[in-house]
């Protein structure tokens, strides 16, 4: 295992040297690289550890994990064009305070994030021959950053509470493991960004762990997954004949029909109309709306399933199975689980993760600024029966606006309804 | 702007039109609901999580409501809803005799003043008009009757308006529309007259407060669902809406901004508790606002009625907006399940064709609810006869079918089968 680490630390330093702020994707955390398979004289392990002169644990540079991942993602940072705290992606990677900005992060970001919650566009229409309506909707993207209301990483600073649980973590086959006794889930002393993220590579999706990890310490009751789960990445951005990247990664809201109009940030910035304010949070179907007769179901294939990897037909079910490895009782894809007990003390009915509504449409992975001041959203507790406050779980939109962007519980709204504004720009 | 975006802006444009011009029609509603979805419960406003404006997204789409009552990955019920069990269990944690989250309390059948906190208070305002579940303040005992003169052909007749009051305490009920676990009431379980013409007595259906009520409110009055059913058969359910027009929420404060949902005369709590009345005054029978202002004789002819002839809820003397149709609404919709009760102003001297059903008393000129409660009475069936009458399927039974007068007295707020009664405005008892 430590001969395998070393391989990796070796292969990453190259990558770092020629990474930043040179513009090229991927930076020090391209697998090949410091998995050794390019390279066997990696200069990118460098860039983050110090064999004798560690400031952090795992030989790290900086005082913590979170603080060498920030010097280069973080709000201040100016080796990424992803600023995480701010939950934006700049167009260069030696970026400063007026850098242009590419658009809004997928994932919102720790500190504040740009997701126009209070603010969903919706329509109605067909969605089957017998006449039944849906929604689709779009969540816009903010001008400006707003505080986070909840996110994966409490930092400091910012009013996230870390309850220290993995809500419905268990030991066992994620989705069919249930517990009969009241267990909201395994406890975890922290978690950072290395609990989801492989910084060194891994080919994955988001270099996603294929099993995520938080930290746990002697009496945590975390149950880690055993089976590794893979979500399938996009190939890396172009090299030129010296191996550097010539281009670099979408990793924002704006996302074309199947996705594989906007891996890249060129693309991004090739798209007719192009602002940096484009962009659909939600993202059930993509485009949001397909603006054909409402009245009868879409045409086949008029829009695509979310597919950030440029995959639409495998993407939601892979990030489904990626999530449950922690939140194993949510993953809930069997036949009609909203009516169905699962004999869980706690997760006892749920929400159906099915039909291109993965848990990705409705939550965020980093932060979210949506807010919770209504009556009743502010009075959820959270799944161990502890007061909830004005978390926002991770959601996307507003109070429970995410119930009503797919669903109309009154059948009083008639197809080709429009309700909230108009989205500028109204597509992507 | 290109030309496709034009092309795309002007479809978006038209299509906005269309739904503006629904929103124009519920635009009170709307703008009353935008306070009401954030000042309803527990603050005491109407319409509480229930508000069809604010959960359709016509008016919000970040509503709050979704979570008073539904969990998506913790629910404990079906439907993802919050609470285990049966789906009763939550609508009666906020509508229960132990809620506080709403004025009526449909367990024991009446409607609460709010209390200092906006929430329900102690305070009795006024008995339910449809009863309760488990108990119910109808005074079935003791119904009161005057004659009043009606034409009818070349003759005038004799016919009668009804008081049936308030007791002051309920009394347990003796049937009901659900057979709450704290109720002694025995479900049959068989929507009667339910399904096509000779298909026996009825198929059995599992009710709950959601077969007859979309608790998301859909703009009908009483959220009724414009097709009520039990959603898994063998319940046949209506193929065609039945809509019933509501009264447009109220929008003061406090008690102003809480419907009535009494016997009484009033559109809003506030107004109940400003007449003063007390929780004991109403009329269940209303088939006259007020039960005595009947048209009378004068000797030489008819003097028109000083009250208004027929049930309207919530009604508000010489107001325009009073439910004036709601009596043929309401059989209507009560026949979407009870199918083959529904019957023409000739049911009761022209066979229907059902064998079971055969001669109907009309449902067209009486609507269903001038004779029955809708969730339950306490109606006492004593008599010989009337403790032995059978369902439709024959099988016996003492159940008060939801009446609202001991026995068979409801047959008699409206008829002298003697002949002996004079219309001259004669008392009884």
């Amino acid at each position: 295992m430590r001969r395998w680490a070393l391989l990796l630390v070796g292969g990453a330093v190259w990558l770092f040297l020629a990474a930043i702020p040179t513009l090229a994707d991927g930076g020090p955390h391209v697998a090949p690289a410091n998995s050794g398979f390019s390279t066997l004289t990696a200069d990118s392990c460098a860039g983050c550890h110090r064999a004798h002169t560690a400031q952090g644990a795992m030989l790290l540079a900086a005082p913590s994990e979170e603080a060498l991942c920030l010097s280069c993602h973080g709000a201040d940072g100016a080796g990424a064009t992803t600023d995480v705290e701010s939950g934006i992606q700049y167009t260069v990677a030696a970026r400063t305070t007026g850098s242009p900005v590419l658009g809004a992060l997928r994932n919102g970001g720790f500190v504040e994030a740009r997701i126009d919650s209070a603010n969903p566009s919706r329509v109605t229409y067909v969605r089957n021959t017998a006449g039944d309506t849906s929604q689709r909707t779009k969540v816009s993207v903010l001008a400006s950053g707003q505080p986070v209301t909840s996110a994966h990483i409490a930092f400091d600073g910012t009013a996230v509470v870390a309850k220290g649980i993995a809500w419905g973590n268990i030991s066992g086959t994620p989705g069919t493991t249930f517990d009969p006794a009241s267990n909201p889930g395994g406890t975890v002393s922290g978690m950072t960004c290395a609990s989801c993220h492989n910084p060194h590579g891994n080919g994955n999706y988001r270099i996603l762990k294929p099993i995520p990890a938080p930290h746990t310490e002697t009496g945590d009751t975390f149950a880690a997954a055993t089976t590794d789960i893979a979500v399938t990445d996009a190939a890396l951005p172009p090299q030129d004949a010296d191996g550097n990247f010539t281009d670099v990664r979408n990793y924002t809201v704006i996302q074309s029909k199947g996705g594989t109009g906007t891996l890249l940030a060129s693309q991004v910035l090739a798209l007719p109309g192009y602002t940096n304010l484009m962009g659909d949070y939600f993202h059930r179907a993509v485009p949001w709306d397909p603006a054909v007769d409402y009245t009868a179901p879409p045409p086949s294939g008029v829009t695509a399933n979310d597919a950030p990897n440029g995959l639409a037909s495998t993407f939601n079910g892979q990030i489904n199975q990626w999530c449950s490895q922690c939140h194993s009782r949510y993953l809930a894809v069997t036949t009609r689980p909203y009516e169905t007990n699962s004999g869980d003390a706690i997760f006892t009915y749920r929400h159906s993760n099915t039909s291109n509504k993965p848990c990705t449409t409705c939550h965020v992975a980093h932060g979210t600024n949506a807010v919770m001041n209504g009556t009743f959203s502010q009075a959820r507790t959270y799944p161990d029966g502890s007061a909830g406050g004005t978390d926002s779980r991770l959601l996307k939109i507003d109070n429970r606006g995410t119930c009503q962007a797919c669903h109309d519980p009154t059948e009083t709204v008639p197809a080709g309804t429009f309700y909230g504004p108009t989205p500028s720009p109204y597509t992507p | 702007m290109t030309g496709a975006a034009a092309a795309r802006s002007a479809a978006i444009r038209a299509a906005r039109g269309a739904a503006h011009v629904a929103l124009v029609t519920v635009v009170a509603v709307i703008f009353l609901a935008a306070w009401l979805a954030t000042g309803a419960t527990p603050a005491g406003a109407d319409g509480g999580p229930h508000v069809a404006s604010v959960n359709s997204g016509a008016d919000t789409l970040t509503a709050d409501g979704c979570a008073g009552c539904h969990r998506a990955h913790t629910a404990q019920g079906p439907m993802l809803l919050a609470h285990p069990e049966e789906e009763e269990a939550l609508c009666l944690s906020c509508h229960g005799s132990a809620g506080t989250g709403a004025t009526t309390d449909v367990e024991t059948g009446v409607q609460y003043a709010l209390g200092a906190a906006g929430i329900r208070g102690g305070t009795a305002a006024g008995a339910l008009r449809s009863g309760g579940f488990v108990e119910a303040r109808i005074d079935s005992a003791s119904p009161t009757r005057i004659s009043f003169p009606r034409i009818q052909g070349s003759d005038v007749v004799t016919t009668f308006s009804s008081r049936v009051g308030v007791l002051a305490e309920p009394a347990p009920v003796t049937s009901a529309h659900l057979a709450l676990p704290t109720s002694s009431v025995a479900e049959a379980g068989t929507a009667w007259g339910n399904g096509v013409e000779d298909s026996g007595p009825g198929p059995n259906a599992d009710l709950t407060c959601a077969s007859c009520h979309n608790p998301h409110g859909n703009r009908q009055y009483r959220i009724l669902n414009p097709i009520p059913g039990d959603g898994d058969g063998p319940l046949v359910e209506a193929g065609a809406d039945a809509s019933i027009t509501d009264a447009a929420l109220p929008s003061g404060a406090g008690a102003a901004g809480v419907r009535n949902y009494t016997i009484q005369d009033g559109r809003t709590l506030q107004d109940v508790l400003d007449a003063g009345l007390g929780p004991t005054a109403g009329d269940y029978w209303r088939r006259y606002l007020p039960w005595d202002g009947v048209p009378t004789w004068n000797g030489t002819v008819i003097v028109p009625a000083t009250g208004v002839a027929g049930d309207r809820p919530m009604y508000v003397p010489g107001s325009a907006t009073n439910l004036t149709a709601f009596r043929s609404q309401i059989s209507a919709w009560c026949s979407a399940c009870h199918t083959r009760y529904n019957a023409p102003n000739s049911g009761a001297t022209t066979p229907s064709g059902d064998d079971r059903f055969a001669y109907r008393h009309t449902t067209q000129r009486t609507e269903c609810t001038q004779c029955h409660i809708a969730h339950g009475s306490n109606a006492g069936m004593a008599g010989t006869v009337s403790s032995a009458a059978p369902y439709p399927d024959g099988s016996p039974s003492g159940s008060s079918r939801l009446l609202k007068v001991d026995n068979r007295g409801t047959c008699q707020q409206c008829h002298d089968p003697t002949g002996t009664i004079p219309y001259t405005g004669v008392i009884n008892p």
